[in-house]
């Protein structure tokens, strides 16, 4: 053996340090000295350690993901409800609920409020009067010399009201309206309207902006 | 990529996190030596970068800035905390045994004791000097890319490498 150990032991260090692969007096002493063999894979098990790292937890990189999208100032988006969680400046998401999609929900409930309020049905040829008559029955009462106190009843989708309101009024001498027309809808089917659009508005909202973190995070 | 988040590209930055989460979180480890306190401070760097995304200077690599960004968080978490990672004494058992010396310790179980190991040693360093460590080799940064990263010259970081890997050979390894 040429080499005293504390030396080997020393340029052993030097060689680690400078990762250098071992020259062969040095692995010559290796192979013949047991303590010097032992004291290289301690020297070995620690550089890896330091290039290995520890373990990382499982959920990391949503849970980055997850930060970053929730501390960020929100991006409002030009039409919709400021609804979302907040995409954050610089970060939009590839798609989003826009104005094509606000528009949909608007014609949405434009239609559910139409229905309400007996604008507009669909399917015509189904007599909607028939069974909602208490509904949209509209009383108009009149005055008249010759027809003291008449009053008729029509709706809005048999006779026309104001078609019944002419008639009356040819065959009076004049026609005094003492009960004003009744507006088409009243003011509960007005506001179940209106709530309904706000409803129909803010579950598309919702749903869209929900389904879009989904794909977003998981994206 | 840096670049597709500065313009504001959907997915561009779940790319970054998907590529570096894992890795600032290690570097986060080594200094302040708490598992949840560097899975908090990584989150907390992530948005750090996130937000400064537009002052990131696209002809710098980007790897450097967004760890200089992770080692300061972690040493203003070290200074409000008043004092780094938990110590404990390395003048028991500890020694780096080699793997397959032990037959009743498995592999898996031996790596997880070196990194407990060596993050304890590293809370004894001074914080820069863990750092360095860390960038140097588990990051594999060239001295000169890790002294940039912790503001200091390539001269000072080879001496601080230097003393630190003798300490921490000092500390983990027992010659026998
Ligand atoms: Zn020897």
């Amino acid at each position: 053996m040429n080499m005293q150990c504390p030396e080997v032991k020393q340029q052993l260090e030097e060689h680690f340090d400078a990762g250098e692969t071992l020259p062969g007096p040095l692995l010559a002493h290796l192979a013949a000295c047991p303590r010097c063999m032992a004291y290289q894979r301690r020297l070995e098990a620690l550089t890896q350690t330091f290039t290995q790292g520890p373990d990382v937890p499982p959920q990391l990189v949503q849970s980055v993901i997850r930060a970053v999208v929730e501390h960020s100032p929100s991006t409002r988006r030009p039409f919709a409800l400021d609804l979302n969680p907040g995409w954050p400046a610089g970060r939009t998401p590839q798609s989003r609920p826009g104005a094509a999609g606000n528009i949909l929900a608007a014609a949405v409930a434009l239609v559910l409020a139409a229905i309400a309020g007996g604008y507009w049905l669909p399917f015509p040829n189904i007599d909607y009067a028939q069974w909602a008559r208490p509904l949209w029955k509209a009383v108009t009462h009149f005055d008249s010399p010759d027809y003291p106190l008449a009053s008729f009843e029509t709706d809005l989708f048999g006779e026309g009201i104001f078609e019944a309101i002419l008639e009356e009024t040819a065959a009076a001498y004049s026609v005094v309206q003492n009960a004003a027309l009744p507006l088409p809808v009243s003011p509960v089917t007005l506001t179940a309207a209106i709530t309904a659009a706000a409803l129909a508005l803010l579950f598309f909202n919702l749903w869209e902006t929900h389904s879009m973190t989904k794909r977003h995070l998981r994206g | 990529m840096a670049c597709a988040v500065q313009t504001g590209e959907g997915h561009a930055f779940d790319v970054l996190a998907e590529r570096y989460a894992a890795r600032i979180y290690q570097h986060l480890y080594r200094i302040v030596g708490h598992r949840q306190e560097a899975e908090d401070l990584t989150q907390e760097s992530f948005l750090k970068a996130f937000r400064a995304i537009q002052q990131y200077d696209a002809s710098r690599e980007f790897r450097s800035w967004l760890y200089a960004i992770a080692t300061n968080t972690g040493r203003n978490a070290l200074r409000a905390r008043g004092r780094r990672g938990p110590m404990v004494s390395l003048d028991g058992e500890e020694n780096f045994v080699p793997a397959g010396t032990e037959n009743d310790t498995s592999d898996a179980q031996l790596r997880a004791d070196r990194q407990a190991q060596l993050a304890e040693a590293m809370g004894r360093l001074p914080e820069h000097a863990a750092a360095l460590v860390d960038l140097h080799y588990r990051e594999g940064m060239s001295l000169r890319e890790a002294a940039a990263v912790l503001g200091t010259t390539e001269g000072a970081a080879k001496v601080a490498l230097h003393r630190a890997r003798r300490q921490l050979r000092a500390w983990l390894i027992r010659d026998e």
